[in-house]
């Protein structure tokens, strides 16, 4: 059995839990995202992906589900998805769920703009 | 469309924030807020008290808490509650402010008629002792069971004489029968000073201003993120009437964090590590305003003032493509946390509005402020 790759980092007051687990392909990010300085709070996040996602034999489904977030964040989001997309991976082993309510304009909003930007398999999921 | 509600002369509509920073200038902190009280609110209070500068002693700074704890719920103890969810004309208010001196916090609320003359004879018997007298008094109410209907068993107002050492001011003021208005004000001050500091009047003046313009939240002080997050806190808590996150209340938060961090990133850090800003935020039936304003320079203004007028000249399709090319182009910024994005952002949540203002404060010096409609 291929060991357990796991980050977790839990929920504070202005930054969002994230659990990743690459062994499972589960990864989700959870909350609302408004840190001071958001390059600190999600370098660690991308680069682990980076080093972690396992690319084949494995479908990695990526859940965000945000409350709302600051504009610095939402850069960071942007990147971590088109570091998904330079990966090239196809619907069987990929696909991200924007999580949103189904009357919440804001997020769906975003989450249409963030589609309409990047070539992978994502998906609005209004709940 | 951006380019028919944007005003770049936004002096007309940014007149209460003006006045507020007149008013408050020389204040480390001044915070207000008009409505429903909801126990709730105590602990974000406190947080939102401790961005002043004033708050470095540990023993004063328990005095401070305490006072305000106890001023709050002593209004959500015996006020009686007259909002009206429909106008919120009846709002009551609480308010404090900071400066080197000390602190003052005043408020208003609504109390019973009938009530007026035992508290009225409470608070006059509490003001004429002095502290060993108000001791004896406490012992003796501890041991007392005639605990009002709402609790507290007027242990709150000696607590209050105890602690701050000031004599309690206050006023009754005539309302809507069976109702009346209470006034009171609670005083902490360290220097002895002359000067009249009886701010009764001046709250009644905030609270029509306030109420005149709809807005229910009014703070001037620290915008470091410690500070940013409880006024969010009370924000959202309005907004959503207490229940969990409505679509509303998400979009004024996002608009908010936007606008406050602006403050932070871009406000002049004072010699005590303090970012100073304005804010006031209110509600019009089926739309929500939210005002800012902090000192920038000349280069600065000049630097934001061309971005603000580009930016307002765009229709939303083009704000909406540009906030998306921005997006792109900040993955390749040096500075990954400078991505360039919060002001589009702001512009493009301003759906019903956008007006800004520079207003030369001395050299090289100005107010820069903005009122976003949404």
């Amino acid at each position: 059995m291929a060991d357990q790759i796991k980050l977790h980092i839990e929920r504070s007051e202005d930054t969002p839990e994230v659990s990743f687990d690459a062994s499972s392909g589960m990864y989700s990010i959870l909350g609302r995202s408004l840190p001071e300085n958001a390059y600190n709070f999600y370098h660690p996040v991308i680069d682990f992906v980076k080093s972690n996602i396992i690319k084949t034999g494995i479908k990695n489904i990526f859940i965000i589900q945000l409350d709302y977030f600051n504009s610095s964040s939402g850069r960071f989001i942007f990147e971590l998805l088109t570091v998904l997309e330079e990966y090239q991976l196809s619907e069987n082993t990929l696909q991200v769920i924007w999580k949103v309510e189904k009357d919440d304009e804001l997020m769906i909003e975003k989450g249409e703009e963030l589609q309409s930007m990047l070539k992978i398999p994502f998906q609005i999921e209004k709940t | 469309m951006h380019s028919k509600s944007a005003n770049t002369d936004g002096s007309q509509k940014l007149v209460t924030l003006f006045e507020l920073y007149k008013r408050y200038k020389a204040h480390d902190s001044a915070f207000c807020y008009r409505g429903a009280f909801s126990e709730q609110f105590t602990g974000t209070i406190i947080d939102i008290s401790e961005g002043a500068a004033f708050r470095t002693d540990g023993s004063v700074n328990r005095k401070v808490s305490f006072l305000l704890v106890e001023c709050f719920q002593n209004i959500i103890r015996h006020g009686e509650n007259m909002t009206d969810q429909e106008t919120h004309l009846d709002d009551g208010i609480f308010t404090f402010q900071m400066n080197h001196q000390g602190f003052i916090i005043n408020s208003i609320n609504h109390i019973l008629n009938n009530e007026i003359d035992q508290l009225k004879t409470w608070v006059d018997q509490v003001n004429s002792m002095d502290s060993k007298e108000l001791k004896e008094l406490y012992l003796q109410q501890l041991n007392n069971n005639d605990i009002s209907s709402k609790g507290g068993a007027g242990l709150g107002l000696i607590e209050l004489a105890r602690k701050s050492g000031q004599k309690l001011i206050y006023e009754f003021e005539e309302f809507r029968p069976p109702f009346a208005k209470f006034h009171q004000q609670v005083s902490f001050i360290q220097k002895e000073n002359e000067f009249d500091f009886n701010k009764i009047q001046e709250t009644k003046d905030l609270h029509s201003r306030l109420s005149g313009e709809n807005a229910f939240l009014f703070y001037k002080g620290d915008f470091s993120q410690k500070s940013i997050l409880p006024l969010l806190d009370i924000v959202e808590q309005n907004v959503s009437g207490g229940s969990s996150l409505t679509s509303m209340t998400r979009k004024v938060a996002h608009i908010l964090v936007e606008l406050l961090q602006n403050i932070s990133k871009h406000s002049q850090v004072d010699e005590k590590g303090r970012k100073e800003g304005i804010f006031l935020i209110g509600k019009n039936q089926n739309e929500m305003f939210i005002q800012c304003g902090n000192e920038v320079s000349t280069e600065e203004k000049y630097v934001l003032e061309q971005n603000l007028n580009y930016l307002t000249s765009l229709s939303q399709p083009e704000i909406a493509d540009l906030h998306k090319t921005a997006m792109k182009a900040s993955l390749k910024f040096e500075n990954k946390n400078k991505s360039g994005l919060g002001l589009i952002e702001i512009i493009k949540a301003a759906v019903k509005g956008v007006q800004y203002t520079f207003e030369p404060i001395g050299a090289d010096r100005f107010i820069y402020a903005i009122n976003v409609t949404f």
